[in-house]
């Protein structure tokens, strides 16, 4: 045989293999996200979370939200956290050094004043300019701090270090969390007996075209432009279906930055937030469970599907591709750090699926993906194409493709059912459709050239510009 | 989502096969979103016909709430011909359940014995008692809570032998079934349970308990030494809530239990029903205990302790840990004069860390 | 009189309504807290009834609301659940004038009513 032949011969069998894998992972991710998903709403039926809102034996959390250049919004965002309900709550927002004026806003407006206050070293953070607490009563639970600039990591570690409470909660200032949200994140902390729950993942669900009124969701609605409807479709699946089959066999491997509880304890002894990544959220969740494993301490990481947490998703391709340009270096970051993992029975399910898969199917989906489209013109040119063929596995790749997502939009309509008019419905099923052709190849190209600005070595986080919630609020007197 | 590698194989089967697949993947897409649209008009009907049902039965509720046994007769409560007729609908019937049990939780007085009247005169505890007794989990927990909050009390022998069932949401209900029942006199299932109890079902217990008139019963001690760690837990809980000092000596040993949660329990019990002899013991045990002990009985002593700590507390002031340190300053400036002055006087009291500590603890005393 | 209640559950809400309406005052009802601001300008209460937990702003900014609103001193009762009793005073703290917790009878609702508004 000559090396061509090896070449093709490899290439075939691999790369069917690796699809009929992707297929089956599919089929199997779907069947633990149904069952996983009835599981949590027919125990939360029985759940009646305001008696945890006001009880004293309540586990204490503090939620760290880090700032940078919020001015537009940041006391509107700051006064709806501030109401949600939890009697054992502090409110940390650790001010990131930045250049506008959040800081003083947020010192008028809530009366602020600075207070000696003695932080903790615990974890090694630049230098921190003040520690602020409000002269009124009524903001007793909020905490500013008020520090050098240092990135997100470093944020959420200067508030990790100011935090008194057993569990953190670590947002984006800019989310809109729900007011049970706590309630309900605090729950599987209170579950547990015998194995120790060191995190705990939320929903995001995209706010974009939704009413808010005082930094409050009010209304949902499936967002009008196709960019966002598009990543609505893909948080469902990925939400609804990935992370809740991952959290039914304790294999779940990453939590939102934009909304997650971690015991502090846990967090300390791995040492915090790592700053050298961009994806410091998924990095620390590795790192929390290897160290679990390593120690040999049962222990769960558990996922709520209820939507807890809405962000504003980006609405133009410029900044999604920064995106998710980000969030495939930081992946490719947090899977080297723990390379170890990596097929070793040491780390158990942790090392024996969720890295393999993660490295395998999601992060290298798109080469394969790329590569398979480069060798198939490339065949096309030289004439090798089955025509037939190639269609028909083109035909059958799209429509399964396509069913999966209408399966996860029948089980969002089957549980939470957000959007509930059936126009909103077939907009989504259409969405879907259009997804492989539209939405798709430019994620695959925006995770392509996450792998080349890696190796570039370019590690920023690029300008998020957001509209601000405040944009959002014209929407609703608009509609009314 | 997925996108496969587009590639020619002569590996890959025979593509009508393929054919075929895409053309039941494309059927089974179809019919999902066909049965989607449907499913959606039925549910937004039943939406309406809900808020309709709701109705009639605020109607009914009001009218059973505010109802006025007459004298001399047993109370039947009036009702409408037309929920009368409705209640022919089992649906019907369940969403009267559901509704009766929202009303019942935030009533009391003769409002709430109406509803519980209403129940029986519609026959709907025998609803609850089917679901009781199906096997199906989520049936039986339902119907365990139906009978607690509406009062069935004659059904109380079944719902006992589940407080020790296999399934932890039943096991909880039941639990709980029997203490809204019988108050403290429910929780002798203390003494047979084998499973854990949750922190979270310890919490909904205290609850419902502090809402029974009633004293602990007897057998408390027995519980402080259960071979089943979390009942331990709770019983510590119970004794702190009711301040049985008699029961100090038996805490006391607790803190000498293998588990640590237990011993952290203790100390945070020993908080509430502290004797003279109780910072002493504290002292004694603290080397052994781990972190999170340790910090406990350090705020206890602060709040229970006098002068005789300040050296104790001082000690722990040279720690390594900062949250030890900040918590014996913490203690030290709580018990006031004496305490204050060690702080003073203590040699490194103005190096850093120390003095932010001691600044921070000071701040936070006079706020 | 006229009276302000302020409540996110149905059936409180619904059963309060009923007894306060028998006893002859007239009545504005909220079912969240933004609700209860808005409508206490225009509606001018002579007693204000309010939940401590509601959604989109606590019972005691409706108090702080209402203290800060009004020309005269007009009674407020909350409404409280178990356990609630560093919010309840807080809540006296702002100015309320009594409280009541669930669970409770719509009786005693009724006659604290009545006493407040004679003093």
């Amino acid at each position: 045989m000559n090396g061509s032949a090896i070449f093709s011969f490899f290439l075939n069998y691999g790369l069917w293999i690796y699809s009929v894998a992707l297929l089956l992972s599919h089929l199997l991710i779907a069947l633990l996200a149904i069952l996983e998903v009835r599981r949590y709403r027919r125990s939360a039926s029985f759940t009646d979370y305001s008696m945890l809102a006001s009880s004293p034996q309540a586990p204490g959390m503090s939620i760290l939200a880090p700032a940078y250049n919020e001015g537009a919004t940041i006391v509107e965002n700051v006064r709806s956290l501030l109401s949600i309900h939890y009697r054992n709550l502090e409110l940390i927002v650790i001010n990131d050094g930045s250049k506008d004026d959040s800081l003083s806003k947020l010192i008028s407006a809530y009366q602020l004043r600075k207070m000696d206050f003695f932080v903790s070293p615990a974890i090694p953070t630049k230098e921190i300019r003040g520690v602020y607490r409000s002269t009124q009563p009524v903001f007793h639970k909020l905490i500013v701090v008020d520090k050098v600039n240092g990135g997100k990591a470093d944020a959420l570690n200067v508030g990790i270090n100011v935090s008194s409470k057993e569990y953190v909660v670590c947002i984006d200032v800019d989310c809109i969390i729900e007011q049970d949200a706590l309630l309900k994140m605090a729950k599987p902390f209170l579950d547990s007996t015998g194995k120790r729950i060191i995190a705990s993942g939320g929903v995001v669900r995209i706010a974009n075209s939704c009413e808010i009124r005082n930094g409050r969701l009010v209304k949902v609605h499936l967002p009008e432009s196709f960019l966002p409807r598009a990543q609505t479709l893909e948080y469902i699946r990925a939400f609804l279906l990935g992370r809740m089959a991952w959290s039914r066999i304790n294999a779940l491997l990453l939590i939102s930055g934009a909304f997650g509880a971690f015991d502090k304890e846990i967090v300390i002894a791995c040492g915090g937030y790592n700053h050298a990544t961009v994806g410091e959220d998924m990095e620390l969740v590795v790192r929390m469970r290897r160290y679990m494993e390593e120690k040999k301490i049962p222990y769960k990481v558990t996922y709520i599907p209820d939507p807890l947490c809405w962000t504003e998703a980006p609405s133009t391709y410029k900044i999604l591709g920064r995106q998710r340009n980000r969030w495939t270096r930081g992946t490719i970051e947090t899977l080297s750090i723990h390379r170890k993992m990596c097929f070793n029975p040491r780390y158990r399910i942790l090392g024996m699926l969720s890295y393999p898969y993660w490295l395998l199917f999601e992060l290298m989906a798109p080469l394969v993906e790329f590569t398979g489209i480069v060798c198939m013109l490339i065949a096309a040119a030289l004439g090798y194409v089955n025509w037939t063929m190639f269609f028909a596995l083109l035909g059958f790749i799209l429509s399964f493709g396509i069913l999966y997502s209408i399966f996860a939009i029948l089980m969002e309509v089957l549980t939470y059912n957000q959007y509930n008019k059936s126009s909103d419905i077939l907009r989504l099923t259409l969405t879907a459709i259009l997804e492989p052709f539209i939405f798709h190849p430019f994620i695959v190209w925006s995770a392509i050239r996450g792998n080349i600005d890696l190796l570039r070595k370019k590690n920023s986080w690029g300008e998020m510009s957001r509209q601000g919630f405040a944009g959002k609020k014209s929407t609703a007197h608009a509609k009314t | 989502m997925l996108q496969l590698p587009l590639h020619v194989s002569t590996l890959v089967p025979n593509p009508h096969y393929l054919l075929l697949a895409m053309a039941v993947v494309v059927g089974t897409l179809s019919l999902i979103i066909a049965f989607m649209l449907i499913y959606l008009l039925w549910k937004n009907q039943q939406g309406r016909k809900q808020k309709e049902w709701q109705q009639q039965l605020a109607v009914a509720l009001q009218r059973a709430i505010y109802f006025e046994t007459p004298e001399n007769s047993p109370p039947v409560i009036p009702l409408t011909f037309r929920t009368i007729r409705l209640l022919k609908k089992p649906a019907f019937r369940q969403l009267m359940i559901d509704e009766l049990l929202q009303a019942k939780k935030a009533f009391t007085g003769t409002a709430a014995d109406n509803l519980v009247t209403l129940f029986h005169q519609l026959r709907l505890d025998e609803l609850s008692l089917q679901k009781l007794r199906s096997r199906k989990w989520h049936l039986k927990a339902r119907g365990i809570q139906e009978l607690a909050v509406m009062h069935q009390q004659q059904h109380t022998k079944r719902i006992y032998r589940l407080t020790n069932a296999h399934h932890e949401l039943v096991r909880m209900e039941a639990q709980s079934a029997i203490v809204q029942l019988h108050g403290f006199e429910g929780l002798r299932f203390l003494d047979i349970v084998d499973h854990p109890i949750s922190e979270w079902q310890q919490i909904k217990l205290l609850r419902l308990l502090s809402r029974t008139p009633g004293a602990l019963p007897e057998n408390t001690d027995r519980w402080l030494s259960s071979p089943n760690d979390s009942v331990v837990i709770f019983a510590l809980k119970l004794v702190a809530e009711h301040q049985q000092q008699l029961l100090h000596g038996q805490v006391a040993t607790c803190l000498d239990h293998p588990h640590p949660l237990v011993r952290l329990q203790a100390v945070r019990c020993l908080k509430d029903i502290y004797t003279d002899d109780t910072s002493a013991v504290l002292e004694k045990a603290y080397d052994a205990q781990t972190l999170a002990c340790k910090l406990a009985i350090l705020e206890t002593l602060g709040h229970i302790g006098s002068e005789n700590n300040c050296i104790f507390l001082s000690q722990q002031l040279v720690h390594p840990d900062n949250s030890l340190k900040l918590a014996a300053a913490r203690a030290l400036v709580k018990t006031g004069g004496k305490g204050l002055q060690c702080l003073q006087e203590y040699p490194q009291a103005y190096m850093y860390p120390l003095n932010e500590i001691i600044q921070q603890a000071k701040t936070e005393h006079t706020v | 009189m006229k009276i302000l209640v302020a409540e996110d559950e149905p059936i409180l809400i619904r059963t309060i309504e009923v007894r306060l309406k028998k006893d002859g005052h007239e009545l504005c009802l909220a079912t969240d807290g933004q609700q209860a601001m808005d409508r206490m300008t225009d509606f001018v209460p002579d007693m204000v009834i309010t939940d401590i937990m509601m959604p989109y702003a606590s019972g005691l900014e409706i108090i702080s609301f209402a203290r800060q609103q009004e020309k005269r001193k007009i009674p407020i009762i909350i409404l409280s659940s178990m356990g609630q009793e560093d919010v309840v005073l807080e809540a006296f703290k702002l100015g309320a004038d009594d409280y009541i917790t669930k669970p409770f009878s719509p009786n005693e609702l009724s006659v604290r009513v009545r006493r407040l508004l004679s003093v």
